[in-house]
């Protein structure tokens, strides 16, 4: 017996200080982190997925991100796209998100935004994700958005490695993706492939089936030296059945959507930097209907066929100039949007296509000023001038002033006040798809914001509240009747609050609670929502747990009225690492079939779950 | 004072130098770890490591490389053929493949931090581990 427990002892001991090596590399990993390198605490209220994050929630896709952001909700449309949203917003609005990719914005001209493309995009070479919220985008260039979403793409210097991934899910869907990165001399290498099959659950509409199934595939490479150059290439296609498309009873119906990148980038000394990019973009859908589709002139067709494609090209050039108290970072831009209609069958009523060239000429410049260890100034300001091939030309403004303090060890405060503008896309001025007009009059809509957050952080907590009010005038809203984007007389209002903590357990356990409300006169979607996180470690266990929820809301059609259900979307994820090369993974989607779901038309009042039920199970070889 | 100066360079200062802290922690105890039958005497072609280590009581460290019966690398330039009659532990995976003598390596890899002994080659050089760096002893390099 007591040879027993001297044994039993031993291997206790044995295994304690294998952990404390283990615990060491551990804290070695989190030090290094790469999100600690790239965040940016001064362009606003900053939320972090970590890549430990990103492989403990199981997150392949970006909607599984997107769809946990305090303030935001998902939403289904016709084209079968799940979609990100402003709380309270409805579907006909096209939320200026910002998404990067390492330092190239996905800048669209004929989708919604960017997430159209690559929402469901997956995430095998993205090591970290960064969501700034409440303030512009002016420190980052490019167009000003509401909220900037920038992926940050996998170190080689510390993958080295060749790995690939399989997933299948329990309604037959195939997933896969290989990265290949690491360095050859001086060079760094990132190489990405993805593939994948997807299904979703269908629908019954006039007697016709509803799918949204599709394929997508991507493919990035990148190749960069230290502070010296680096180039991106990116390509996303997806096809998918257009759901209901625009009409309620589709026949043959598909959409196909393609986005490709090359950016370049060149460091030169004295943090001198310049980039240039090109992307193209296209959407070509079809779309037949048995009972005909309504187009804005009042007549309906039984086909539509429309292609169009654009292309957009940047260049730009950043010096930053460091003294002992100040960081001040100079920008030049220069964007030009294209797009050119390829096809447009079915919609014969007279149409106009304005402009189909946009050329933006961008200057900016931030000032981040210590007035001391303690308190942090910034300034940044923002100059653009449109230049439209039709449409009268404009100058547009943005200005941000923040501030912020360390109060204590414990106590830290930031402070935003912006105003900016959000320009109208160009979908919405210039090309007019055959369910509303386009309106070449439409001016940018104006943008007041003041923000707070207060942040508590001690060794195992932080909690943080944030405090928002943002004013629009002239802002761009769906006007049903007339069946056209315009610019409203009423100033809209709003206000918001969140409250996030914190708890790290250990280095291996956290819990992530989160609560949300926004304050707004009319609600097209839900107003408020929380999120709680999980996070577990046992040996080589990996477990995690998640619920959203989604406030339920009602939305006004003419005489009747239509309650949605509020959202529990609880996912939980579990992996195991085998063996140095192989991991395996489990991941329950939206077990309680409780996700928020969307009303897809008026006619048929058909709901649909923004993220449906499934069990995925994913094998991770590591060569 | 913590700074909350996170995108000024005296922050990436303190990150890496934090980083580099973690980094030597971890040398520090798989040197302690390890038996040559003799005083460890430890030289290193990163000044780095050299500077963070020399307060170890488990071991000295040289500035000579001729004195040195352990050499920590990091860089395969940096590599000279009198590194031969050493033991050699490196900072980089693939310098395991590239120079046979190199017994164990302390390396990113999938964006983790690894730790690899090779048996057969610390058992060629005569180097013995304690138990706790059993869990990372390997038959060969990958």
């Amino acid at each position: 017996m007591k040879y027993l427990l001297l044994l039993l002892f031993t291997s206790s001991l044995l295994f304690s200080q294998n952990m404390m090596l283990d615990d060491l590399l551990k804290e070695y990993e989190d030090s290094e982190s790469l999100y600690k390198k790239t965040k940016k605490e001064s362009a606003g209220f900053l939320l972090v997925y970590s890549r430990d994050d990103l492989e403990r929630m199981q997150a392949y896709r970006l909607a599984d991100i997107l769809k946990t952001i305090r303030m935001y909700s998902m939403q289904v449309n016709n084209m079968g796209r799940t979609g990100i949203f402003q709380s309270g917003a409805g579907k006909a609005s096209s939320p200026p998100i910002k998404l990067y990719i390492d330092n190239f914005e996905i800048s669209t001209v004929i989708q919604r935004n960017a997430f159209d493309m690559y929402g469901d995009m997956n995430l095998y070479f993205v090591d970290h994700i960064e969501i700034y919220q409440g303030a512009s985008s002016i420190a980052f260039g490019n167009e000003p958005g509401s909220m900037v979403i920038r992926l940050y793409s996998k170190d080689p210097s510390r993958e080295n490695s060749r790995s690939i991934e399989l997933g299948v899910d329990s309604r037959s869907s195939l997933n896969i993706r290989a990265v290949d990165a690491g360095e050859i001399g001086e060079y760094n290498y990132l190489l990405y492939a993805s593939g994948a099959k997807e299904n979703f659950d269908k629908y019954e509409s006039k007697n016709h089936q509803l799918s949204r199934d599709g394929k997508r595939y991507q493919t990035h490479f990148k190749i960069s030296k230290d502070n010296d150059f680096s180039i991106d290439f990116d390509t996303i296609f997806n096809y998918n059945d257009i759901f209901s498309g625009f009409g309620v009873a589709p026949i043959d119906k598909d959409i196909k959507r393609s986005y490709g990148y090359v950016n370049a980038i060149k460091y030169f000394p004295n943090n001198l930097e310049f980039s240039i990019s090109a992307s193209q973009e296209s959407k070509e859908l079809t779309n037949s209907d048995a009972l005909g589709i309504g187009l804005v002139d009042g007549t309906k067709t039984q086909y539509l066929h429309i292609h169009i494609k654009s292309n957009t090209y940047k260049s730009s050039l950043k010096k930053r100039f460091l003294n002992a108290n100040s960081d001040l970072l100079i920008g030049a831009e220069f964007q030009r949007k294209t797009f050119d209609l390829k096809d447009y069958t079915g919609f014969n009523s007279p149409k106009s296509f304005k402009n189909d060239r946009l050329d933006i000429y961008m200057l900016y410049l931030e000032e981040l000023y210590n007035i001391n260890q303690e308190n942090l100034l910034t300034l940044s300001a923002k100059f653009d001038y449109y230049d439209n091939v039709f449409l009268k030309n404009s100058k547009e403004y943005s200005v941000k002033l923040g501030y912020t303090a360390l109060l204590n060890e414990e106590w830290q405060s930031k402070i935003f006040a912006i105003n900016k503008y959000v320009y109208p896309t160009m979908f919405q001025t210039s090309f007019s798809p055959p369910n509303y007009n386009m309106n070449p009059n439409l001016k940018s809509m104006d943008v007041n914001i003041i923000g707070n957050e207060i942040q508590y952080t001690n060794k195992s907590n932080r909690v943080v509240f944030g405090l928002a009010y943002k004013e629009m005038k002239d802002a761009l809203v769906f006007d049903k009747n007339s069946k056209i984007y315009i610019n409203s007389l009423e100033k809209k209002k709003f206000s918001r609050y969140y409250l996030r903590g914190e708890h790290t357990f250990d280095i291996d356990n956290k819990i992530v609670v989160e609560i949300f409300k926004i304050f707004k006169k009319i609600n097209s979607s839900s107003n408020s929502g929380a999120l709680i996180q999980i996070f577990n470690r046992f040996g080589k266990f990996d477990i995690y747990n998640e619920l959203v929820y989604r406030d339920g809301y009602t939305l006004n059609y003419g005489s009747e009225n239509v309650t949605i259900a509020k959202g529990y979307d609880y996912n939980i994820a579990m992996s195991y690492m085998l063996n140095r090369q192989v991991k395996l993974k489990f991941k329950g989607e939206n077990i309680l079939d409780r996700s928020i779901e969307t009303i897809l038309n008026p006619q048929t009042l058909i709901q649909v779950q923004t993220s449906e039920r499934r069990a995925v199970l994913t094998m991770e070889y590591t060569f | 004072m913590k700074s909350i100066f996170l995108s000024l360079l005296i922050t990436l200062a303190l990150e890496a130098s934090s980083s580099n802290t973690h980094q030597i922690k971890i040398i520090e105890k798989i040197f302690s770890e390890i038996s040559i039958g003799e005083e460890l005497k430890i030289w290193s072609d990163s000044s780095d490591i050299l500077f963070g280590l020399q307060t170890s009581a488990h071991f000295k460290i040289v500035q000579n490389l001729q004195d040195a019966n352990i050499i920590i690398l990091e860089k395969s330039d940096t590599f000279l053929s009198e590194y031969l009659s050493k033991a050699i532990f490196v900072l980089n995976y693939s310098l395991l493949s590239e120079i046979p003598q190199s017994f164990g390596a302390l390396f990113w890899k999938k964006g983790r931090p690894n730790i690899v002994i090779i048996q057969p080659r610390i058992e060629k050089q005569s180097i013995t581990v304690s138990k706790d760096l059993y869990p990372y002893m390997e038959d060969r390099v990958w």
